[in-house]
């Protein structure tokens, strides 16, 4: 299993992927915005429609050489996953194999017109993990996430990290399981959601 | 003398009359033309008959009338305005002390199909109207199946839910609608909650549903654009995880489903958009679903003012009060 796993991440080389690159620092990613004082004299917005979202240039020499990282010092944590013919048009992130029981159904991937889906199931959690290359219209007066930082944040399902690596736009979601669970309790917190995600790899794809 | 000059005209005139066969005329009749030599000027003569050698039914031969100028086309009528069929409150105008609205009205999700298939639909809070957790009464009161829609992304919630798009933190990252009539609210009170199925939701766009979770269910739609419909009938959903759907297609029926909270029957819809701005971002739902809406009514949203506010109607709540919706 090892071994075939190793030659198909050695012959997907070429097609660009490789572990995340060094994180640097993070950004608090529960910070808050200054709040904004709306005047009742302004004039009210109307609906306005946003610009066409345009296609991320991909750095896939940067996605080489994590790959090759990875697959120089650990190779049997990095995943592959059958992309068929459609490679992704975005290199593939996803948590270590290490904590992924092969062949059970507990990871589905979907390689996507703009991007790729992967479902992790887990026990408390599972991880829903987008990548895109479409990026749409900066929101007025959002700040700019900066390459290496993360934005964590609580939501109605649980919890989620999104942040920007090679040119895409990643999401990765924390689903809570627990039936009963209120939603005031999220099932993680952001100290291991930012380590979950940290432990992410670039993948190969075949 | 007299005499013969008479001669002589007279052998004029035969001389004349003798020249008669060469003397003619296009069209004569004759057959026995003479080809034309080389290198004479001018185009060949008919070889055969003409109707009109002479031109005199040649239109181009009438008289040069001024040419008229052509009249003006006459300009498109003005389309006839769609009706307006509902009524909503300005983008950001949230209930007030209810929290601070965005002021952003860009329209995230254009072209969607409106995610409920066929009822009535009232965007408005589900904590800050009858039957909420603030206000308490009854959610079915009839005063709930009113417009004017109002927004409520940006409401204040107690758990740490942000967004870059809103004012201030800990807020509400979706867009909360009431759906259907005070009656069909009573009737889906008494039904147990597996038979629920009164309102449909529906894709908004073509699309991957990608996760079924407690009380949600996920759609990537092929923009790249995430869609959350919370609060669906769980038990009752017409989609699997990893079902491909085309916008319109049934995904399931609104409820309360909330896990171990209780909630009002409303669907909560949110829109991630991955942006320039580096990452996914819960973004504004309003604008998008008003031209939706509209779509689907083949009408129009006619934006109003709320010039209502009953500031003593306000509650204070206290610090340790919990709204989760």
């Amino acid at each position: 299993m090892k071994t075939s796993l190793t030659l198909s991440i050695a012959a997907l080389a070429l097609t660009g992927c490789g572990p995340l690159a060094p994180y640097s620092e993070d950004r608090d990613a529960a910070e808050t915005p200054e709040p904004q004082q709306l005047s009742p004299e302004a004039p009210q917005a109307q609906p306005e429609p946003a610009p066409q979202p345009r296609r991320a240039e991909i750095d896939w020499n940067a996605a080489r050489t994590d790959f090759a990282a990875v697959q120089a010092e650990n190779p049997d944590a990095m995943a592959v996953v059958a992309s068929g013919p459609n490679a992704p048009p975005v290199p593939v992130i996803l948590p270590q194999m290490a904590g992924i029981a092969s062949n059970d159904g507990s990871l589905e991937f979907r390689p996507l017109g703009d991007g790729y889906f992967a479902l992790v199931r887990g026990e408390t959690y599972d991880m829903l993990i987008n990548g895109t290359d479409r990026l749409g219209p900066k929101p007025p007066g959002a700040p700019t996430l900066d390459e290496n930082a993360f934005r964590f944040e609580e939501n109605m399902t649980g919890a989620q990290v999104s942040f920007k690596r090679y040119g895409a736009s990643y999401l990765v979601e924390f689903a809570c399981k627990d039936p009963d669970a209120r939603v005031t309790d999220p099932c993680i917190d952001e100290t291991e959601a930012l380590a979950a995600v940290r432990d992410m790899l670039i993948a190969g794809t075949q | 003398m007299r005499r013969l000059g008479s001669i002589l005209c007279a052998a004029l005139l035969l001389g004349l009359g003798g020249c008669g066969d060469f003397v003619r005329y296009p069209g004569d009749g004759r057959r026995d033309i003479e080809p034309t030599p080389d290198g004479a000027p001018g185009p060949p003569p008919p070889s055969v008959p003409v109707d009109d050698p002479y031109g005199t039914d040649d239109p181009d031969d009438d008289p040069v009338t001024p040419q008229e100028p052509e009249p003006e086309p006459e300009p498109e009528p003005e389309p006839e305005p769609l009706p307006i069929v509902f009524q909503y409150l300005p983008v950001g105008d949230l209930i007030p002390g209810s929290g601070t609205g965005t002021t952003d009205a860009t329209v995230y999700a254009p072209d969607i199909t409106f995610p409920i298939a066929d009822s009535p639909t009232y965007v408005q809070s589900q904590v800050w109207r009858l039957g909420g957790r603030v206000l308490g009464g009854d959610q079915c009161d009839p005063s709930n199946f009113e417009y004017p829609w109002q927004d409520n992304f940006c409401e204040t919630r107690s758990r740490t839910s942000n967004t870059p798009l809103c004012p201030l933190s800990k807020v509400h990252q979706g867009l909360d609608m009431r759906i259907g009539t005070p009656a069909e609210c009573l009737q889906l009170r008494s039904l147990p909650p597996s038979e629920r199925t009164l309102h449909k939701a529906v894709a908004v766009e073509d699309g991957l549903i990608e996760y079924i979770g407690r009380y949600w269910v996920r759609l990537r739609g092929e923009s790249g654009t995430l869609y959350n419909y919370i609060h669906l009938n769980m038990a009752r959903l017409e989609v699997a995880e990893l079902d491909t759907v085309s916008a319109g297609d049934l995904i399931g029926y609104v409820s309360n489903d909330f896990g171990g909270t209780p909630t009002t029957f409303h669907l909560h819809f949110e829109i991630k958009v991955p942006t320039e701005e580096g990452s996914y971002l819960h973004a504004p739902p309003y604008t998008s679903l008003i031209e939706a809406y509209a779509r689907r009514e083949s009408g129009r949203g006619e934006e109003v003012i709320n010039d209502v506010v009953d500031i003593a109607s306000i509650p204070v709540l206290p610090d340790d009060f919990e709204i989760i919706e």
